[in-house]
């Protein structure tokens, strides 16, 4: 244990991209659990997927076209892909999971075969896997993206806080918060605008394949204990800050890829928090 | 009752980071020690040599992975690499060095995909027009 922690200490110390890696890292989960807890509930858990699999398809296209700063083109299309999944999903003649299906699948295709037909790099095996899997991509940050990470979070957090109430009230009945004078479909696609932010975000820290658990496992793993929305929203966000933090300390001593092991933390925290839910229902 | 759990899950992430993190201290009078580092550090510093390079000029490195060869026909010389993978072993990269004093590849040199470890001082070079960048190397061993 000690000897663990003084090496921690010395990569710390030494290595500016751990530094960057575990702000960039922190922010990231604070982001993706906050909403986390509304895609659960408003049964959106699979869109993470289809749109972390659209910025994949962009980031090839990006790539193609040799923009320094993949950014301004991953950003924009992964938002526009958000929009039209949550806003016209139920008014097309693909109806929703259909829709998210074709976009996700054939995203990841197109971009693969753009990839491999417009390849920039010698290493193309090595680009797909960190964009895939996020093996070490939270590990080679520039500052300029841990800067741009910290104004994004720091926008979805402000977005979150702001319009919480009605971001509660659109989560649990829709139609009842339209009637209410709430203006649902103008929230959902703020949501939707986030959303996409969040997943773009999130692909530097464990991979397009991976974003879901992100998402996801905070969320229920803190409805295994807690009940209200609120409760259940902070616990997320803690589990998810602290299930990161792990996954990169543990990432960077044991040496396993950043993203897998992220994402395993937070399986075993999703164990540790249904076995407490179970002892806190019998007493 | 909650809290206690808590305090439960506390331990039992703080358990998990002590669970199966060996390692190794850095060797000394080495700036930069990549043998003493994970996969996935090994290959993010790599990753910055390789991005800013001229961070790491006059540095000493000590490295360690595969010896990799090629021969390129506009200068008629082998060139010669160490590579270092990561963690999922999806992602490789290579190092060039140059091994001091007069010797002959490839009788004098490991067979190729043979493990090596070095040590040398970050350098800079110019070839056909471009700057690139070796380790040039005094000590070189094949561990067994």
């Amino acid at each position: 244990m000690t000897e663990a922690l003084g090496r921690l200490a010395y990569y710390f110390q030494t290595f500016e991209f751990v530094r960057y890696a575990m702000v960039a890292g922190v922010l990231i989960a604070l982001c993706s659990s906050l909403l986390g807890v509304t895609l659960v509930l408003k049964r959106f858990s699979f869109i993470g997927d289809g749109l972390s699999h659209v910025a994949f398809g962009a980031t090839a296209v990006a790539a193609a076209m040799n923009l320094t700063d993949n950014i301004l083109l991953v950003l924009p299309v992964t938002i526009l892909c958000a929009v039209l999944l949550l806003r016209t999903g139920q008014n097309t003649k693909i109806k929703g999971d259909a829709s998210l299906a074709m976009i996700s699948v054939g995203a990841l295709a197109i971009g693969y075969l753009i990839m491999n037909l417009f390849a920039k790099s010698a290493n193309l095996s090595a680009d797909v896997c960190a964009t895939l899997f996020g093996s070490t991509s939270i590990l080679t940050l520039s500052p300029t993206a841990v800067w741009l990470c910290a104004g994004l979070s720091a926008l979805v957090t402000a977005v979150f806080l702001l319009f919480y109430h009605k971001i509660f009230s659109v989560t649990f009945d829709e139609d009842f918060a339209a009637a209410t004078g709430v203006r649902a479909k103008a929230y959902n696609l703020l949501l939707a605008v986030v959303i996409a932010v969040i997943i773009v975000l999130a692909m530097n820290l464990v991979g397009a394949l991976l974003v879901s658990a992100l998402v996801v496992f905070p969320a229920l793993s803190a409805m295994r204990v807690f009940k209200s929305f609120l409760s259940v929203t902070v616990c997320s966000v803690v589990m998810s800050v602290v299930c990161a933090a792990l996954g990169i300390l543990i990432s960077i001593l044991a040496g396993t890829p950043v993203g897998a092991t992220i994402v395993a933390v937070n399986i075993s925290g999703f164990l540790i928090f249904s076995a407490a839910g179970r002892i806190l229902q019998r007493s | 009752m909650k809290k206690n759990l808590l305090t439960a899950l506390t331990l039992c992430l703080i358990g998990a980071l002590a669970a199966g993190c060996g390692g190794k201290k850095p060797a000394a009078g080495i700036d930069v020690d990549l043998t003493a580092l994970s996969g996935v550090m090994v290959y993010a510093e790599v990753y910055n040599m390789m991005t800013s390079p001229e961070e790491y000029l006059g540095k000493t490195i000590k490295a360690n992975g595969s010896y990799a060869v090629t021969y390129y026909d506009k200068t008629g010389q082998y060139y010669h690499f160490v590579l270092v993978e990561d963690a999922g072993a999806c992602c490789q990269q290579g190092l060039e060095f140059r091994w001091s004093g007069e010797r002959v590849y490839p009788d004098e040199y490991p067979a190729e995909n043979a493990k090596i470890e070095l040590v040398g001082v970050y350098s800079r070079y110019e070839l056909l027009g471009d700057t690139l960048y070796y380790l040039a190397v005094d000590e070189l061993t094949v561990p067994g």
